[in-house]
């Protein structure tokens, strides 16, 4: 059997995995943004207790692996009475893990504003509050945009790691597909071609809109 | 001390240090309503350090600062109350680049004022006008020059119907042939009868606009007057010498 022989007996059960892997990356990015928001809120807050919890949230997850974090919520949790499924715990550890990385690329952005932007809104009168809304997040979100972007690849990327609980996303079946066709190379090699597919039209959309917000001034 | 009504900002043994850097040192001030007062001095002297204290922008390290009648309020909200009639002047404009002059005018009322929409678009309008850059309302920042800039931002000041102008020497970022627009402007309000509290190194401007004159050095006041009287006859050798070294700054 040669590559394109291969390709096309094997390509339909690796677009279910690829379809499986965009769930997974997108309910991750979900959680990941939501709570990367409120992090990064909590540490610009002037509350030092949210500001604290902030702090550490980003130092445990960014400073430990994404297969651990992976395994203490499948494996670990069960033994304190979770029992989770594979897809749960999976846009769990990926959620939690990519709002760290949001958290510092929202805070990051938020302080590359001109600090003059905010004394000109609150001399206004603006409370913190607006000036966030009406005059700082406007300016912030353009430039957050490539960051997060490339957070978006990362975690489509890692989430190849869930294979190892179970979950039948494009890198399970690409192991599937292996062991039953004794054919490594090819059942890999498609895997990654798969990938590379679905990073580049996240870019290339990416760009796109870019353009488009800077066109609009 | 009996409340005089016709203060507006009246500031009592204002001190700030930076650690160890003293740069306000126990200054008295008083504007009264109507009262244009310029500050000047040399850099570093405190000035704009001063100016920003009565808006809160820079909090001093002991003393008071009363807006009205009332002490500036340490408390957010409250202080953001005040901060609807204190209309600030930056040396940098800031002016908001994501929206256009226009925009940039109505912000303030709409969001703090609640102001209805038409009505703020109106009164922005009538802003722009004043200040001469009424074809320029769909602009943005970006696209003005420095000195249409620093109008934009006077009348996105005026938005808001303050009590008290603070200008923080509004002309120093511009290029000279810019100056003169910007300061038409603060002229035009200043003989409306617009309080205006002023830091400028713009001597000629200060005397013709001023209604009293305050020369500051190393965190105090150094001597206070009208201006033909401190700009004529200084009674300080500091206050003498400042004004030479600016009236000849060519020398090398």
């Amino acid at each position: 059997m040669n590559f394109f022989q291969f390709l096309a007996t094997y390509a339909g059960t690796f677009a279910q995995g690829a379809l499986v892997t965009v769930e997974l990356t997108l309910c991750g990015l979900i959680i990941g943004l939501i709570l990367g928001v409120l992090v990064s809120l909590m540490n610009l807050s002037h509350i030092w207790p949210f500001r604290w919890f902030a702090r550490l949230y980003t130092w445990v997850v960014r400073g430990t692996p994404l297969l651990v974090q992976l395994f203490i919520v499948y494996y670990g949790l069960p033994q304190v009475g979770l029992q989770l499924t594979p897809f749960l715990s999976a846009i769990i550890a990926l959620g939690l893990n990519s709002a760290g990385y949001v958290a510092e690329i929202i805070r990051a952005g938020i302080q590359s504003i001109d600090p003059g932007q905010m004394e000109a809104a609150e001399s206004l009168g603006m409370r913190y509050g607006q000036a966030m809304r009406r005059i700082i997040f406007p300016q912030a979100y353009r430039r957050l945009l490539p960051p997060i972007v490339n957070e978006f690849v990362a975690l489509l990327k890692d989430s190849s790691l869930v294979s190892t609980i179970s979950m039948t996303e494009l890198m399970r079946i690409g192991q599937t597909v292996s062991s039953s066709t004794f054919l490594p190379m090819q059942s890999y090699i498609t895997a990654a071609l798969f990938y590379l597919a679905m990073t580049s039209i996240i870019v290339f959309f990416s760009g796109k809109l870019e353009r488009w917000l800077e066109v609009r001034g | 001390m009996p409340s005089d009504e016709s203060i507006i900002l009246r500031g009592r043994a204002v001190s700030k240090s930076f650690g160890q850097l003293v740069v306000l040192d126990g200054i008295d001030i008083d504007v009264r309503r109507g009262e244009v007062v310029a500050i000047i001095g040399p850099s570093g002297s405190g000035k704009s350090t001063l100016l920003r204290c009565f808006n809160g922008l820079e909090t001093p390290t002991s003393g008071s600062i009363e807006v009205a009648g009332e002490p500036l309020s340490r408390n957010r909200r409250q202080l953001a109350k005040q901060r609807e009639h204190l209309g600030m002047v930056f040396q940098r404009f800031h002016l908001f680049p994501h929206l256009t002059a226009l925009q940039n005018v109505m912000e303030g009322p709409l969001t703090v004022k609640k102001m209805d929409r038409r009505q703020a678009m109106d009164r922005a309008y009538m802003l722009l006008e004043k200040v001469g850059l009424r074809d320029k309302a769909d602009a943005y920042p970006s696209k003005l020059s420095g000195g249409q800039q620093q109008r934009v931002a006077i009348a996105r000041a005026l938005a808001m119907e303050p009590a008290v102008m603070l200008l923080d020497e509004p002309t120093s970022a511009l290029d000279p042939e810019l100056v003169g627009e910007v300061l038409q402007v603060i002229q035009s309000l200043a003989s409306e009868g617009m309080t205006m509290l002023l830091v400028t190194h713009e001597m000629a401007f200060a005397r013709h606009v001023a209604d009293r004159v305050i020369f500051m050095a190393d965190g105090k006041i150094g001597e206070e007057g009208p201006p033909d009287a401190l700009f004529d006859r200084p009674q300080s050798p500091r206050t003498r010498q400042f004004l030479q070294n600016v009236a000849r700054p060519a020398q090398m």
